[in-house]
Formats: structure tokens, sequence, C-alpha cells
């Protein structure tokens, strides 16, 4: 069952389509990978599709939720974009408890959630001000408070940004957990490998336009490349053809007229 | 000092004024305030419309020249010491933290010529505002009495005032931040001191009649004598004027010298480079007991809302920027209208209702969008809907304000006993609606601000736009007029037109709950509608 649907989403600026007719099915329980190069789109994607951003044209639900609802959406969605949304002059359990109450989680749970949350993504200076963090730890604090009300679709923009191994690697488990649990992931990064490693979908986007969509080792496949950073570059060089739609054929500006 | 060793403090100086200008020049409104300032101050001290420096100069060419010069002298003093406390707590605000900007010149040349080619830029900045109002009054003066030259020692005078405590309030800044950082104070302390000597300023003020009177038998009432020296029988001393330059002279370099030694403490200190207030708290009550106090009466997420708004601006105290200047009013209002005014004791309720009203608007209500900074996204997507977002931040000026404006306009008028029953309870129905219209106002216009362009997103916009501050306190002056003007005509007649009180207090009332509906439902609508671009 797909939890984000999307149909001819764009995002015009002025005479510019930031995001153009994007057509997106996102399965439930899935961790989907939105890739493409600074200024593809991605984050103005993420903006509408958590409601922050309304679209111009087309249309989108998330957990059967239209998009442009941002009220009822918030309900099902978690969200991290790239700059941490948090209170500089808050702590990190000030936050999250701020957060989980605003969302109205059952205090007992709260108490138990919260806690646990910190321990596993190692953080250990919950009661000094957001501030005086680094950017990792802001970035777990950040995921963290996304995950804490077990949302059905979480929106992460470069989670692993600013983390060290070992917190990139805590955050690679938490998403595979939410997987397990039936949370569905939507996932933007430049970390090849951790999409590599981690995603079921991969979608590239480029100049607002959706170039190609497969599971990661299928997306390979079709571009014969050894690694997932072959296959983006090669997609989005000047010769890249078109879409790539599940069943091969070719779409897009580059690529024949046909187009099923 | 060598010619060569001037070079860079003039480097420094025009250099860091070109700045300065260009900056006031590409914003219209800084221009028009640098305009506005000395014409409006200009026309007060010469005499348009008010008894000033043209009526006096009448006075002397009439013979009261013993009455005049005493005049001259007690302003001369009483200026001296408000420029100086003006200044002082512009610097304390911490107008002096220069070192981010200066870096280039810090490495290329002395600390000392750095100072002192920002002294000369401040000192120049500081007169080309206010002198030209003191040129005014100068010029008039010297026309109402019919002597030109009167203008001389006047202007000259005024000016070397203006220069003198400029510089004087240099190292005041230096220190000020001196202090808060080698005692690891926190940016509350700084307000607080801030708003110390705002209190401080005004009490001079208020007192300034005694606080000239003690001040006659120090030196710094020859500045007197300087203004004087021109003026056709002014029994001004040569000697004391001339012994008055030399001493501010010397208080000019022992001003430079410590502001050199403080700079050179504060912008080399390890603290000077360090990281913001490592602040512990203490673990977050759980239960935290505001929150659920609070949430015995509202929903959850409201009262989480509300009481996170207060925890964050308790430890941001600028997001309260314009709340100061709101109370500051009430304390002119107070002193111009009541204390050295027409008016009686009467209108203090109405005072405080009045500016009270108009500070709790001007806080974190005049930007609900920016101060939530780089949270935005988090609050947008976290499921409250934008009326919850919106009730929340005006329950969170209501819920102290109400008690403070109307509790105080309440307890003045009682503790007073200056007025009838029906006037006190008059001054409270008038803060108790003013007090319903200042957040709602200012959200409706604070939704606005920053504008979409600025780049909010992600941004960390604390201050309310000082567009939304303007036109919000318009908005409350013009609705708080009705109700305003009945209680000071009660204040100034002393007699009791009950049908004009009440009507009066009624427009208002009624004006500020109908204006509060439709800019509540405004702000929620621009909420809603909230679109990152």
């Amino acid at each position: 069952m797909a939890v984000i649907e999307a149909s001819g989403l764009t995002k015009r600026y002025g005479d510019v389509a930031a995001v153009s007719g994007l057509d997106l099915s996102v399965e439930q329980g899935r961790i989907y990978g939105f890739l493409g190069p600074n200024g593809a789109g991605k984050t103005t994607t993420m903006r509408m599709l958590t409601g922050l951003t309304r679209p111009s044209d087309g249309s989108a639900t998330v957990a059967g939720v239209d998009v442009r609802e941002r009220d009822r959406l918030g309900a099902q969605i978690g969200y991290a974009p790239d700059t941490p949304p948090l209170y500089e002059k808050l702590t990190a359990r000030e936050q999250l408890s701020a957060m989980a109450d605003v969302r109205g989680l059952d205090p007992t749970v709260k108490r138990e959630r919260v806690p646990d949350l910190f321990d596993r993504f190692d953080l250990d200076a919950v009661d000094d001000r957001i501030e005086t963090y680094s950017t990792g730890m802001k970035q777990k604090t950040s995921i963290v408070q996304a995950v804490v009300h077990d949302p059905a679709v979480v929106f992460l923009d470069e989670p692993t940004s600013g983390l060290d191994p070992a917190a990139a690697r805590t955050t690679k488990a938490v998403l595979s957990e939410l997987r397990a649990g039936g949370t569905t992931v939507f996932l933007s990064t430049h970390m090849l490998p951790v999409v590599d490693e981690l995603a079921d979908t991969v979608g590239l986007l480029y100049d607002g336009e959706l170039l190609a969509e497969d599971a990661p080792e299928a997306l390979k496949a079709s571009r014969d490349s050894e690694t997932l950073e072959e296959a983006f570059l090669e997609l989005t060089t000047d010769d890249a053809g078109g879409v790539e739609t599940l069943d091969g054929v070719s779409a897009g500006p580059n690529a024949p007229a046909d187009r099923s | 000092m060598q010619r060569s060793s001037w070079r860079p403090v003039t480097v420094v100086a025009r250099t860091t004024l070109r700045q300065t200008y260009r900056r006031v020049t590409d914003s219209t409104r800084m221009t028009a305030v640098f305009v506005a300032l000395p014409v409006f101050f200009g026309l007060q001290l010469a005499g348009v419309g008010t008894t000033g420096a043209y009526q006096y100069g009448i006075r002397l060419a009439g013979g009261e020249v013993g009455v005049v010069a005493d005049r001259i002298r007690r302003a001369a003093l009483s200026g001296f010491v408000l420029l100086t406390l003006l200044g002082v707590l512009g610097a304390a605000a911490g107008n002096s933290e220069f070192k981010d900007r200066y870096v280039a010149f810090l490495t290329a040349t002395t600390t000392g010529a750095v100072v002192v080619g920002n002294a000369a830029r401040q000192t120049f900045i500081w007169t080309a505002m206010l002198w030209p109002a003191a040129l005014a009054a100068a010029l008039a003066f010297a026309i109402g009495s019919g002597s030109p030259v009167a203008a001389v020692s006047l202007a000259v005078g005024s000016f070397w005032i203006f220069v003198v405590t400029s510089v004087l309030t240099i190292p005041v800044g230096f220190a000020a931040r001196w202090v808060l950082e080698g005692y690891d104070l926190s940016g509350n302390a700084r307000v607080g001191l801030g708003v110390a000597l705002m209190g401080v300023f005004y009490l001079v003020l208020f007192t300034r009649e005694q606080v000239t009177a003690a001040l006659r038998p120090t030196p710094l009432a020859w500045a007197g004598d300087l203004l004087l020296l021109t003026v056709p029988g002014g029994a001004a001393s040569p000697a004391r004027a001339g012994a008055f330059v030399l001493f501010t002279a010397g208080l000019i370099v022992v001003a430079i010298a410590a502001a050199v030694r403080l700079a050179d403490a504060v912008w080399y200190d390890d603290r000077a480079l360090g990281t913001p207030n490592a602040a512990v708290e203490a673990p977050a009550d759980e239960p935290n007991a505001v929150r659920d106090a609070l949430a015995t009466v509202l929903p959850r997420p409201t009262a989480t809302l509300v009481e996170v708004t207060w925890r964050r601006t308790k430890r941001t105290p600028k997001t309260l920027f314009y709340v100061y200047p709101g109370a500051v009013l009430g304390l002119i209002m107070a002193e111009q209208l009541v204390y050295h005014g027409p008016f009686s004791a009467a209108l203090y309720p109405a005072i405080v209702a009045f500016t009270g009203a108009i500070a709790i608007g001007s806080g974190f209500t005049l930007n609900p969008l920016g101060t939530e900074g780089d949270a935005l996204p988090a609050v947008l997507t976290s499921g409250p809907s934008s009326e919850t977002i919106v009730r929340s931040k005006a329950l969170a000026v209501v819920l102290p304000g109400v008690p403070i404006v109307a509790g105080g306009a309440l307890g003045v008028g009682v503790a007073l006993g200056a007025a009838p029953p029906l006037v006190v309870l008059a001054s409270v129905a008038f803060a108790l609606s003013l007090c319903v219209l200042a957040p709602t106002l200012s959200l409706a216009l604070g939704v606005h601000y920053p504008p979409d362009s600025e780049g909010l997103l992600g941004g960390s916009v604390k201050v309310p736009n000082k567009s939304a501050s303007a036109v919000y306190t318009a908005g409350m002056v013009a609705v708080s007029v009705p109700g305003f003007g009945a209680l000071a005509e009660y204040a100034h007649s002393g007699t009791l037109n009950a049908p004009a009180l009440v009507s009066g207090v009624t427009v208002t009332v009624c004006l500020a709950l109908a204006l509060s509906l439709v800019s509540y439902r405004h702000a929620v609508g621009k909420f809603d509608g909230y679109s990152v671009e």
C-alpha cells in the first residue's frame, strides 16, 4: 500500500520550476532514498510533502492526508530538515518533552520513550542547552524529535550529515528498526553508501524532475555500474538519457519522443 | 603623536564612518530617523509650538538677563548629565562591541588607533544627530534676543558638550562587556543592566532640578559659563569657561586611555572568543509543574506551547526588546503629564493601562514566526493547528500581562486614592480591553514580518521588525484615544462627567474587542496559509 503518493507535483518560484511534474509512490514500511545534486529540488519536494511549502500544481498525500492540510498531516509525520529544527535555548530533554507534549503523546509513554531514545542515540548532554551542541549532537536530537511519536512516515533531510561514524551507524540502525516496525522513511542524502545500504527504492531527482527510480541494485545494473555513485554520475551528466521507469521505458527531456 | 601615527586613526574613522553612512542611506527608514530626530528636537528646543530658545531670547532682550542666564546654566548642566547617561545607557547595552567587525583593522594597526578611530566615528555620529538641534536653538535664541553673537558661544559650547559626552561613554561599553564576560554573566544580565540604567536615566530626568542643584558646586557647572561667553549680559566667567574646557579635555584623555586599556582586555581575552554560555540546566521537571498547572485548564498542546514560550523568553530576553520602551513610555508620560504636567494623579491608572498594554504586545507576538527560529518547521509540522499556535502565543502574553497591567492600573488607582471608584473601574476596563487587543493585534501584524523575501525559515529572527512595532503602536494609540481622552478629561478638570467618561471608555472597549477578534482570525488564517517560499 502506498503511504506517499504524488502526482504531477510542481513548485514554481516565478518562472523557475524547482520541482516539475513529480510522480512518486512510496510503499509503506520502506526506506526511500531521495538523491540528487545540489539544487535539484530535493528539499523543496520534502517541504511540499511535509506541508511546509504549498505546491504550485499537482497533488500529493502522505498517509492518506492531503499535503495541503498541514494541521492533519503533522500527526502522521516526523520531519528532520537539514537545519535541525530545535530551540537553541532549550536543552534536548526540554525540547523532546515539549514536542512530545505538543504532539499529545501519553506522558507515561513519553517518560519511557524519550530516555530510551537518548540512550540509543548516545545523547549524553541532554541537560545542556542546544546552543552548546556540536552539529552532530543537534542532528541526533533532531532525528530523535522526528521519531519520538512513532509516526507513519519520517522525512529525513541529510540525517547523517555531521555525524561521526558511530553515530551514523546508530542512525542507520534506527532507520532499519523503523522500517521493521512499519514506519516509512523518506530519506534525502548525499551519502550514497547510506542509500545503497539501506534504501529499498532510490529516486534520482535532477533539475526538478525524477530522472530515475528503482531499487539500488537494479539501478546499478541498468547503468552497468558497480556503485550507486557511478550510476548517479552517469545519469546526471550531460549525456544522461532520461527517466527510466520500472518497466525500463525511457522518458524525459533528452529521451525519445515515445513515453509509456 | 607623530603625523604617521595619526594616519591609521583617520583611516579607521573614515572607513567606519563610510560604512555607517552607507548603512543609513541604504535604508529609507534609518535615513528618515537621522533626519527626523534632529528636526523634531530642533523645533522643540528652538521654541516652535512651545517655550524654547526663541522665547528666552526675547526675554533676554526684554531685560530678564538673570533669569535667562540661570536657565541656560541649568540647561547646560542637566543636559551634560542627561547626555552622559544616555550615552552610558547605549554603551552598556552593547553598542561598543566592535571586535567581529574590525578584525581587519586590529591585525593591521594598534589597538589604540582602532579605539581612537572608532571614538571619532561615534562622536561624529553623536554630534551629527544631536548638535543640529542645539544649533537651531542657538540661532533661535540669537534671533529672539536680537544679538547674533549670542549664537556663537551657545553653538560652540553645546558642540563641545556633545563631543565630551560622546567620548566619556566609550569606555563604559567595554567595561560592561568586561564585567559581564569576566563574571560569566548571561545575556540576561546585560539586558538587566540596560534596563537598570534606563531606570537611572529616567530617575535623573524626573529629578533633574535636584540633580542640577547638587552638581552646581562642581566644575561641571562651568559648562554654563562656556555657553554664556558671548551672550550679552550673561556674566560668564572666561576663566571658568576655559577651566571647563580644560577639565573636560582631561576627561576625554582619561576616557580614551581607559577605553584603550579595556579594549585590550575585552578584545584579546579568551572569553571574548568564547562559546555562548554553556548553561547547564537542572533536569527538566518531570512532571513540569507550570505546564501541568496550565494543562488543567487548557489542552495539553496549548499548555505546552505557552510554557515553552515563557521558558524560552526567559532565556532570550532580547525577544522583549521592544517591551521595555513601552514601560519607559509610561515613565515619560507620568513625568510629562502628571508630575510636571497639568493632569492630576487620577491619570496614573490610565497611563499604566495604556503603556502597559502596548508593552506586553511588543514582544514575541510581534514576531510569532521569526521567534521560532530554526524550530519553525518542527512547530508547523508537529500537529497543533494554526489556531492552537496563535492562541498559545496570545495566552502566553495575556496570562501574565493582564494581572500586571490591569492589576497595576487597579493597584495604582486604589493606592493613590486620587480618583472616584467609577474612574478606577473605567481605568481597569480600559486596561483589560487593551490587554486583549495587544497580543492579537501584534500577532496579526507580526505574521507579516519579516517578509518572505528575508529568508525566514531556518533563520534566527528574534527581535520584532521595526515596521511591525511602529504599525502596532499606532494601532494601539488609535484605539486608546477615546478612552484615554475621557479619563484624561477627568484628571484635568477634576469634575466627574460620568456619561462622557463611560461613553469614551466604552468606545475603546468595543473597538478593542472587535479589532481583537478580527486580528485573531487574521493571524490564524495567515498561519494556515504560511508556505515556505
